[in-house]
């Protein structure tokens, strides 16, 4: 019986830190990869969109003409964690996600964008007007506040 | 017998002297009149007994510059339309002829006041007063009887590649006519020509262009190269004006005012969208000799590019309405016209989508879109007292009404930026679309720190940016929001902001724009 005890004693303690090893190990990435997740916001079609208009539409031909962009629709992308990681989390830190709407960032060109949406309330209720965007330049410093 | 190749040269067909003179003569007019009629015809070319002939014209509406000073006669004047010389000038000549010769004299008791793009200044428009003058057949049916007609051409296609999502104006002209309908039938054919769009090739004869060449679609008539010439042909010598070959014309009412010394004055009002265009080209197998040929009528020259220093009462501006007493703002009367108590269109009745129009129309009628513009406060120089408003539009067995969203729930919130906290479920029985107003005109920039701090607070930026020190611009036109409503609403919308009406759904974006107007 002294000897299983012992036994079982020794077992405990080689094997607990491996497992703690083991467990850190297993979640560490998981958690990293969370935390970039949350810098830049997947690509939704609405929000492209309102990129896409921008950069083409004949309503936003003055606009692009003051601010000096001249970029084709095609080089609209949204930023992701994988390829951006570090623009991700500066416009992150800067344009922190609102709790009604949503927010999401885009390149194009030198440019970027803040595109801001509102969110399906849980009551179901709506919002009706624009929910707003931003147009940054490559220091991702604000030239634009569109309301 | 006299040839003009179609680059307008002349060349002689047979040895004859008195041809030779007759050809010097019209080419020489003729030049005049392109060359902006800045000199008298050449000396060699002056008839050695002037007579006075008048021409007037005997089946269409003729065009000419009222000089510096010049107004129109009084009604029952008769047309003065001579020119002295001893041959019939081409139709193009005479009028030009008319106004550089000493000699020449023109007036009419009608007349427009019109706007037409500017195809040399930078202002989207040019302003001309200019005499008309009808058959003689038209007049004398009607005495001294005139009317007065306002007609606007609009066009979503000229002077662009691609369609325009709202029509430009591509002339407006307030007009004292002959009181009968041939005159008014053609006084809208000869304005219907437009100046040539100089920097395109016309294609052959007769064929139409419904999509003259721009390089620009966005902004008013900006692709129109400055260094353009209007009127007279130069590149293209046989091109003479762009002309509507087809358009849908409205009636949209006829007005009656009783003037001040107790006469009443009728005015009509029309509005025509142009659906096809054609190049005119010049008829030149009419020679020189003869009475009307059965053109079209000349245009009138163009301004002086220096604003109107020239004999021509000329001007320029932004906007389709030239500031003129001919062109009375039709609000302004002592019986005016419906819309002019709304805040929407006056062009509604040329909405070609029948349930836009119909829901348009109706909420113009109720007096709808004027309430909730008032209500919007979009006047209010304090932006932060402005307010979007808007409501459901709701199908009646009369038509429809707008029902406020306020008015079917509590908690909604009407802010200069929008209007939060709607609740579809409580949408009316019947509700087909939404409708909201933006108090703001397109790209209006927005310096008011409570509606700034509003954006903020409501994208979580309150400590990253401080209002004070941030402008922002009011989106233009319907918004890619406003799209995304509509599609998880899974209903049309309607939108008035300061300049425009418009539909849109999630699926094609905007499907109609009109022009504001009467406010």
């Amino acid at each position: 019986m002294a000897y299983k005890i012992r036994l079982y004693s020794t077992i405990v303690k080689t094997t607990f830190p491996i497992f703690l090893i083991g467990l850190a190990l297993l979640f560490y990435p998981t958690a990293a990869t969370a935390q970039n997740g949350d810098d830049c916001p997947s690509e939704n079609e609405s929000s492209l969109s309102q990129v896409q208009s921008f950069l083409v539409d004949s309503a936003w031909a003055d606009d692009r003409q003051e601010l000096g962009i001249s970029v084709s629709v095609d080089q609209a992308r949204v930023l992701n964690d994988s390829q951006d990681p570090t623009v991700c989390q500066s416009l992150s830190n800067k344009f922190p996600d609102p709790d009604e709407k949503t927010r999401s960032f885009y390149k194009a060109g030198s440019y970027y964008f803040v595109i801001y949406e509102w969110k399906t309330q849980p009551d179901g209720d709506v919002n009706i007007g624009s929910s707003g965007f931003i147009v940054l330049d490559e220091n991702l410093e604000a030239i634009r506040f569109y309301i | 017998m006299l040839n003009l190749s179609p680059s307008g040269t002349a060349s002689f067909v047979g040895p004859s002297p008195h041809f030779f003179a007759i050809t010097v003569v019209l080419l020489s007019l003729f030049v005049a009149a392109c060359d902006q009629m800045t000199g008298p015809p050449a000396d060699s070319t002056e008839p050695s007994e002037p007579v006075a002939k008048e021409f007037l014209p005997d089946s269409t509406v003729r065009l000419a510059p009222i000089g510096s000073g010049g107004m129109l006669l009084e009604p029952g004047a008769t047309q003065q339309f001579s020119y002295t010389g001893t041959t019939t000038p081409k139709p193009e000549s005479r009028i030009a002829g008319a106004k550089s010769h000493p000699s020449g004299q023109m007036a009419s008791p009608y007349g427009c006041v019109m706007s037409t793009p500017n195809l040399q200044g930078k202002a989207a428009y040019r302003y001309e007063s200019v005499y008309a003058f009808f058959p003689e057949h038209v007049v004398k049916a009607t005495g001294a009887e005139t009317r007065k007609v306002v007609f606007q051409m609009n066009s979503r296609t000229a002077y662009s590649s691609t369609p325009r999502p709202v029509a430009h104006v591509l002339r407006r002209a307030t007009c004292r006519i002959p009181d009968t309908d041939t005159a008014e039938r053609l006084v809208r054919e000869r304005l219907g020509q437009f100046p040539r769009l100089p920097s395109a090739h016309p294609p052959s004869n007769g064929e139409t262009q419904s999509t003259p060449q721009s390089q620009e679609s966005s902004t008013v008539w900006s692709g129109v190269p400055d260094s353009s010439s209007v009127g007279c042909a130069s590149s293209s010598p046989n091109a003479k004006g762009l002309e509507c070959a087809e358009y849908t014309l409205t009636i949209d009412y006829c007005v009656t005012v009783e003037l001040n010394d107790g006469t009443e004055s009728t005015k009509c009002y029309y509005s025509a969208e142009c659906t096809t265009y054609e190049y005119v080209l010049e008829d030149d197998s009419q020679g020189g000799g003869g009475g009307d040929d059965g053109n079209t009528g000349s245009f009138p020259s163009g301004c002086n590019a220096d604003g109107g220093t020239s004999s021509q009462l000329c001007g320029e501006g932004g906007t389709a309405s030239p500031p003129s007493d001919l062109n009375v703002n039709p609000c302004d009367l002592n019986n005016p016209p419906d819309y002019c108590d709304e805040a929407g269109s006056c062009f509604d009745k040329t909405i070609t989508n029948e349930n836009d129009r119909a829901i348009i129309l109706a909420l113009e009628t109720k007096g709808a879109l004027n309430s909730l513009w008032k209500k919007s406060n979009a006047d209010a120089a304090d932006q932060s007292k402005r307010e979007e408003r808007g409501g459901w539009i709701v199908s009646t067995d009369d038509g429809y009404k707008l029902v406020e969203f306020g008015e079917v729930q509590s908690g909604v919130e009407y802010t200069p930026i929008g209007i939060r906290n709607v609740s579809p479920g409580a949408r009316p029985s019947g509700t087909v679309a939404t409708f909201h107003t933006q108090p703001f005109e397109p790209d209006e920039i927005i310096t008011d720190t409570e509606v700034i701090q509003q954006f903020l607070d409501e994208n979580n930026l309150n400590n990253k940016y401080d209002a004070e020190s941030v402008t922002a611009t009011y989106p233009s036109e319907v918004t890619e929001e406003d799209f995304a409503t509509s599609n998880s609403l899974d209903m049309k919308g309607y939108v008035i902001d300061g300049s425009s009406v418009y539909s849109y759904n999630d699926v094609n974006g905007v499907d109609t724009a009109v022009s504001r107007c009467g406010y």
